[in-house]
C-alpha cells in the first residue's frame, strides 16, 4: 500500500476531534497516562536523579572539590575509580562482590540442577515431600540463614554471646566464621530453591519423547544428555544463572551480617557505609555501578530468552512424564536430598529456634533453657528488659511493619491490576509498552541501589513535595515502587487470561467503566488481586535493603529492629524477631499457593 | 425493529497496512436477517464490532434508525454502553462469577428495572430458551449449547432493536447446530428483530440468512439473497468461496470450454484470459458421444456417504499447457470405473463466465439452429438432479 492518507477528504482536525470524542467515552487512556506519570515520579525520577548526583557536588564537599554545591564535578568518579583510596573503597569490594556472586551462583546452579533432576525426572523416594521441603529456604529472608550461621559458628573475634562451636570448645578460624566463605555458603543455600524451581519447571516441560527418540536412533544415555537434554535446557539454565547473579550483586543483608566483623565489604555494604557517613556522592557512584551491572545482566537475560524462544516451544503437547529409575543410586541420592534439607532448613531454623530458648549457646542442660527471651520480664539487660513478646518495641515494630508494608502492598496490588488492565486495553500502544517496561524496571535495580536513589530524591523537598526522610511515607512510596515488578506482572498475567470479551459484553449490556470495574473485572480477578497484594507483602516484610537505608528509629520495622538487636548483640532476641518474620513470610507464601492453586515456580517465570 | 445504514465505512488498525474494512456500504432493512460472510480476516467481525460500538470507524458513518452512531467527519460517536444494541459473542463471554440468573439480570439491573419486573423477564427468557433448571448454575457448569442459550437470553432480555451474532453456530456440534439454527429462525420470526451475524461458514450463512453480504480483504464483494449469491455470483471470489466442493475453474479459451459453452447454448466470443466456472453438481456424464459431450477420463471416485465426488481429467488441449482436473458431485450411485472414458456436458445454470478482472460476464444465448439443438439436449439431461430416473445417461 502506497497510500499516504487513508481518507483524503478528512482533515487532521476532523480525525482528532473524532478521536477525542471516543477518548471521552472511555477513561482507559486517561488512567493510563495518570499511571505513567505516577511511575515516572516513583521509579524513573529517583534513578535518573541518582545518576545526576554522581556528577554533582554534594553539600559538605565544597572544600574537597573546590567548587560550590550543585556544580558539575568528576570528583566522585575519580575518588572511587582512580584515587589512592580506590583499591580499598571500590576495587576490593567489587572483587568481593564478584567473588561471592559468581561462586554462589555456580555452586547453587550445580547443586540445584542435580536436585531438580532428581525431583522431576527420577523415582527418588519421597520426592513429593522433598520438593516442598527443599523450597522452604526460598520463602525465608536470606539473612535468617546468616544469623543461624553466626549463632552456630561465631568465634571470639567479636564480643557478645559465643557461638555454639566456641561454647562446645572448638575455636574456629575467622575465615570459617566470617567473610567470603560463610557468605558464599549462605547465598548458595538461598539460591538453590530458586534453581530447583526454574530448572525443575523447564525439565518438566521437556518432553521425554525427545529423549526416547534419541535412544531409538541408537544414542547412549550420556549422548542423549549431552546432545539433547543439555541444549534444550540451556536457556533455562542460563536464565536462572543470570537472575541469580543479578540478585546476588545487590545482596546486602548476608554480607552485612557475616562480613562486618572482618571488614569484608561488598558493593552493597560499601554503599550502606557511604550513606551512613554522609558521603552521598560516593554512595551515588556505588549505586550507579550496582545499577549498571544489574541492568546489563538482566538485559542479557532478556536478549537470550528471546533467542531461546526460537526453539523452546515445540513439543509441549505430547509431553509425557516418564521417570528414570535410579537403581543403586537411590540411596545415595535420597541421602543427598535429605542432607540438603538438613543443611538448608532444619539446622538453621533449629539453631535459631533453640538459641532463643537458651541462656548460653550450645549448652544442653535443662537449667540453661528458658523462655525469658520470648516472655520474660525484668531481665538483667541494659535495654530490652522484657522478652520480645512482652516488649512494646517489638509490637511497635511489628505494627509499623504490617501497617507500612501492608498499606504499600495494597496500593501496589491495586496499581498492579490497573497496570495490567491498561497494558492490555490502552488504545495507544506507547502507553501500554512504556507502562509494562517502567513497572518492570525496579526489578533490574538492586534494592539497596534503589533505596539510595530514593533517598537522594525524596530526602530534600522538591517543589510541592516536602522532605520525606524520617517519615513512613518515604518507606511507603519506596515499597510501592520496589514491588511494582511483582504486582504488575501478576496484574498483566491475570488480565491476559481474562480476555476482553467478558468486559465488552458488559459494555454492550450498558455498563459504564466504573460499573465494569466493580461488577465484572474486580470480582473475577479477586484472587489475582490478593496475589498481587500478598506477593509484595511477603517480599516487603522480609526485605532489608529498603528499610536499612530509609527507616529511622521513629519508623522502626521488624527487619531494622532485628538488625539493631544484632548490632547490640542481643542475639537471642534478634533471632526471635527473625523467626517471627520468617513465620509471617512462610504463612503468606503458603496462603498464595492455596489461593492461586499454582506453584511458586509459575509466578516466578511470568 | 430497526434498520442500520453503513455509509462508506473504513477501519485501519495500523497505519500503512491494508485496511481491515475498506469503504463498505450497506443497508440493513428493518427485520432483516443479514449475514456477513467471508474467510477469516476479511473484516467481517470488525464490521460487527463497529456496529456494536466496541471499535470506532476510521472513516465513514453508521446510522441506526436515524441516530448517528459513529461519524468521523462530523466527530460523533456513541459508546457501546449507550447504543442499546445486543451482541452475542462467539465465546459467549458469560460472566464466570455470576449465576445464570444473575447473568441474564445484569443488564436489567443497569436499566434500573424493579426486582419483580426483572424476575418476570428472567423467567420468561429462561422458558423461551429452554434453560429451566439451570438458574443457579455458574457458566463453568454449563455445556456449550447451554452457555449459548444463556448468552442469547442475556441479550434478548434487553429487548434490543438490533441483535448482532458473532459466528452463532460455529462452536456447536453437528446436532446442536441444527436445533440452534431452528431456534434462531424461530426467534427471528417471533421477535421481528433485525439480526446481523457474521460467519466464515457458508452452510451457516445459506441456511440462516435472508440476505448475505460476502466480504473479502475488507471489501464488500456482493450482497444478495442466498440464491443470488450461489446462482449469480458477482465475481470470481464469490463463485469460488461459495459452494462445496468449490466451483471448477477452467480457462474459457480452451477447446473443451468453448465446446461446453456452445453446447449449453451460449455464444463463445471471448476476451482474453476469461475463466469458465462449472458447479460440480451441474456436471453431467454420459457414456454416449451422441450429445457432443467433451471426452473426459474418470480419475477417481470418492464416496462421502449418500453422495459421491467424481474426479475427472479432461484431455489436454493444444491451447492450454495444463490438463484440466474437474470435480463432479452426484447423489446417484455412480456406475463408473476408475480410468473409464466418459462424455461431459454441463447444465447452463451451472455455468459462470468471469472476465480477466474477475467480474462476472453475462453469458449470451445464441439462437442458431445448431445451438438450439444443443440447448435442447442439455436441457433434456438437466432435470437429472431432481428426478434421478434417466439411468441410461450416467
Amino acid at each position: 500500500m502506497t497510500e499516504i492518507s487513508h481518507s483524503p477528504h478528512l482533515s487532521p482536525l476532523q480525525k482528532w476531534r473524532h478521536r477525542l470524542v471516543i477518548a471521552k467515552c472511555d477513561p482507559t487512556l486517561l488512567i493510563g497516562l495518570g499511571l505513567l506519570f505516577v511511575f515516572a515520579w516513583l521509579i524513573a525520577a529517583p534513578i535518573i536523579n541518582i545518576l545526576f548526583e554522581v556528577f554533582t557536588v554534594q553539600t559538605g564537599d565544597e572544600m574537597r572539590t573546590g567548587s560550590d554545591a550543585g556544580q558539575m564535578t568528576g570528583y566522585y568518579l575519580e575518588r572511587v575509580f582512580a584515587s589512592r583510596m580506590s583499591s580499598i573503597i571500590f576495587w576490593k569490594p567489587l572483587w568481593n562482590t564478584l567473588l561471592v556472586s559468581i561462586t554462589s551462583m555456580l555452586l547453587s546452579m550445580v547443586i540445584g540442577s542435580i536436585l531438580a533432576w532428581l525431583l522431576v525426572r527420577t523415582n527418588l523416594m519421597g520426592r513429593r515431600w522433598l520438593s516442598t521441603a527443599l523450597i522452604i529456604p526460598f520463602m525465608l529472608p536470606a539473612w535468617t540463614f546468616a544469623l543461624a550461621w553466626t549463632t552456630l559458628f561465631k568465634n571470639a573475634t567479636i564480643g557478645g554471646q559465643p557461638g555454639w562451636a566456641e561454647a562446645m570448645g572448638y575455636q574456629l578460624p575467622d575465615w570459617v566464621s566470617y567473610g567470603a566463605f560463610p557468605t558464599i555458603v549462605i547465598m548458595t543455600l538461598n539460591y538453590i530453591p530458586f534453581v530447583i524451581l526454574l530448572v525443575g519447571n523447564a525439565l518438566r516441560r521437556l518432553d521425554s519423547q525427545l529423549e526416547e527418540a534419541g535412544q531409538m536412533l541408537g544414542a547412549s544415555r550420556g549422548r542423549v544428555a549431552l546432545s539433547i537434554v543439555f541444549p534444550l535446557m540451556r536457556p533455562a539454565l542460563m536464565s536462572s544463572a543470570l537472575l541469580i547473579f543479578a540478585d546476588a550483586i545487590g545482596e546486602f543483608s548476608v554480607p552485612y551480617v557475616l562480613g562486618l566483623p572482618v571488614q569484608f565489604d561488598t558493593l552493597a555494604t560499601s554503599l550502606y557505609r557511604a550513606i551512613g557517613t554522609q558521603q552521598n556522592g560516593v554512595a551515588a557512584v556505588f549505586a550507579g555501578v550496582i545499577l549498571v551491572v544489574g541492568i546489563a545482566t538482566l538485559a542479557l537475560d532478556t536478549w537470550m530468552m528471546r533467542e531461546a524462544r526460537r526453539f523452546a516451544i515445540i513439543g509441549s503437547k505430547g509431553a509425557m512424564e516418564r521417570r528414570q529409575s535410579l537403581g543403586w543410586l537411590q540411596w545415595p541420592a535420597t541421602l543427598l536430598a535429605l542432607i540438603m534439607v538438613f543443611i538448608g532448613v532444619i539446622a538453621p531454623l533449629g539453631a535459631l529456634a533453640l538459641s532463643t530458648v537458651m541462656h548460653l549457646p550450645g549448652r544442653f542442660e535443662l537449667s540453661n533453657f528458658t523462655l525469658d527471651y520470648w516472655i520474660g520480664t525484668n531481665l538483667d539487660t541494659v535495654a530490652l528488659r522484657n522478652g520480645i513478646l512482652l516488649s512494646s518495641e517489638f509490637w511497635n515494630a511489628a505494627w509499623s511493619s504490617i501497617s507500612i508494608v501492608g498499606s504499600a502492598s495494597i496500593c501496589a496490588g491495586i496499581l498492579g491490576l490497573l497496570t495490567g488492565y491498561i497494558v492490555l486495553r490502552s488504545p495507544l500502544k506507547f502507553v501500554s509498552v512504556s507502562l509494562r517496561q517502567i513497572t518492570f524496571f525496579p526489578y533490574l535495580v538492586p534494592g539497596i541501589a534503589f533505596a539510595a536513589a530514593f533517598l537522594t530524591l525524596f530526602a530534600v523537598p522538591h517543589g510541592p513535595i516536602p522532605a520525606l526522610y524520617g517519615t513512613p511515607i518515604i518507606l511507603f512510596l519506596a515499597l510501592i515502587a520496589d514491588q511494582m515488578p511483582f504486582a504488575s506482572r501478576a496484574g498483566i498475567s491475570a488480565m491476559t487470561q481474562l480476555g476482553s470479551d467478558v468486559e465488552d459484553s458488559a459494555r454492550v449490556a450498558g455498563a459504564g467503566w466504573l460499573r465494569r470495574m466493580f461488577s465484572i473485572i474486580l470480582p473475577i480477578q479477586r484472587n489475582a488481586l490478593v496475589t498481587a497484594v500478598l506477593m509484595p507483602f511477603i517480599s516487603g516484610i522480609k526485605g532489608v535493603s529498603l528499610f536499612i537505608i530509609l527507616a529511622v528509629p521513629a519508623t522502626d520495622v521488624l527487619t531494622t529492629f532485628s538488625i539493631r538487636l544484632i548490632d547490640f548483640n542481643y542475639t537471642q532476641a534478634a533471632n526471635a524477631v527473625v523467626l517471627m518474620i520468617a513465620l509471617i513470610a512462610l504463612f503468606g507464601t503458603i496462603l498464595i499457593n492455596r489461593l492461586t492453586g499454582t506453584g511458586l515456580a509459575q509466578g516466578l517465570e511470568s | 425493529m430497526s434498520n442500520i445504514t453503513l455509509n462508506n465505512i473504513s477501519k485501519y488498525y495500523t497505519k500503512g497496512h491494508p485496511p481491515a474494512v475498506d469503504q463498505v456500504s450497506m443497508e440493513i432493512q428493518d427485520g432483516a436477517f443479514m449475514c456477513v460472510l467471508g474467510p477469516s480476516g476479511c473484516g467481517k467481525s470488525t464490521i460487527l464490532r463497529m456496529i456494536a460500538g466496541l471499535e470506532h470507524l476510521t472513516d465513514g458513518e453508521i446510522v441506526a434508525d436515524g441516530r448517528v452512531l459513529d461519524n468521523v467527519a462530523k466527530g460523533l460517536f456513541i459508546p457501546a454502553e449507550k447504543r442499546h444494541i445486543g451482541l452475542v459473542f462467539q465465546s459467549y463471554a458469560l460472566w464466570p462469577h455470576m449465576t445464570v440468573t444473575r447473568n441474564i439480570e445484569f443488564g436489567l439491573r443497569l436499566k434500573g428495572l424493579p426486582a419483580h419486573e426483572r424476575k418476570k423477564l428472567v423467567a420468561e427468557m429462561i422458558t423461551m430458551l429452554k434453560i429451566e433448571g439451570l438458574e443457579d448454575r455458574y457458566p463453568a457448569q454449563l455445556s456449550g449449547g447451554q452457555q449459548q442459550r444463556v448468552a442469547l437470553a442475556r441479550t434478548l432480555a434487553m429487548n434490543p432493536g438490533i441483535l448482532l451474532l458473532d459466528e452463532p453456530l460455529s462452536n456447536l456440534d453437528a446436532s446442536l447446530r441444527l436445533s440452534m439454527r431452528a431456534e434462531l429462525t424461530r426467534l427471528h420470526q417471533e421477535f421481528g428483530t433485525t439480526i446481523v451475524f457474521v460467519t466464515h461458514d457458508q452452510w451457516e450463512a445459506m441456511t440462516l440468512a435472508t440476505q448475505i453480504a460476502v466480504m473479502n480483504k475488507g471489501t464488500l464483494q456482493q450482497i444478495g439473497t442466498p440464491d443470488d449469491i450461489y446462482e449469480r455470483p458477482a465475481n470470481r471470489f464469490v463463485a469460488e468461496f461459495i459452494g462445496n466442493p468449490p466451483i471448477n475453474m477452467i480457462s474459457a479459451e480452451t477447446k473443451p470450454a468453448q465446446q461446453l459453452m456452445q453446447q449449453a447454448g451460449f455464444s463463445t466470443s471471448l476476451t482474453e484470459g476469461a475463466l469458465l466456472g462449472l458447479r460440480p453438481e451441474g456436471l453431467l456424464l454420459s457414456k454416449e458421444a451422441s450429445l457432443s459431450g467433451v471426452p473426459v477420463t474418470i480419475s477417481d471416485i470418492l464416496p462421502t456417504g449418500g453422495a459421491w465426488i467424481i474426479e475427472l481429467t479432461m484431455a489436454q488441449d493444444d491451447t492450454s499447457t495444463m490438463p484440466s482436473h474437474l470435480v463432479h458431485t452426484t447423489q446417484i450411485p455412480p456406475r463408473w470405473q476408475r480410468g473409464e472414458q466418459a462424455y461431459l456436458n454441463v447444465a447452463s445454470h451451472a455455468m459462470h463466465l468471469f472476465d480477466t478482472d474477475g467480474k462476472r460476464k453475462p453469458l449470451t444465448l445464441t439462437l442458431t439452429p445448431k445451438a438450439k439443438t444443443y440447448r435442447t439436449a442439455a436441457d433434456r439431461i438437466s432435470p437429472v438432479f431432481n428426478q434421478p430416473k434417466i439411468e441410461d445417461i450416467s
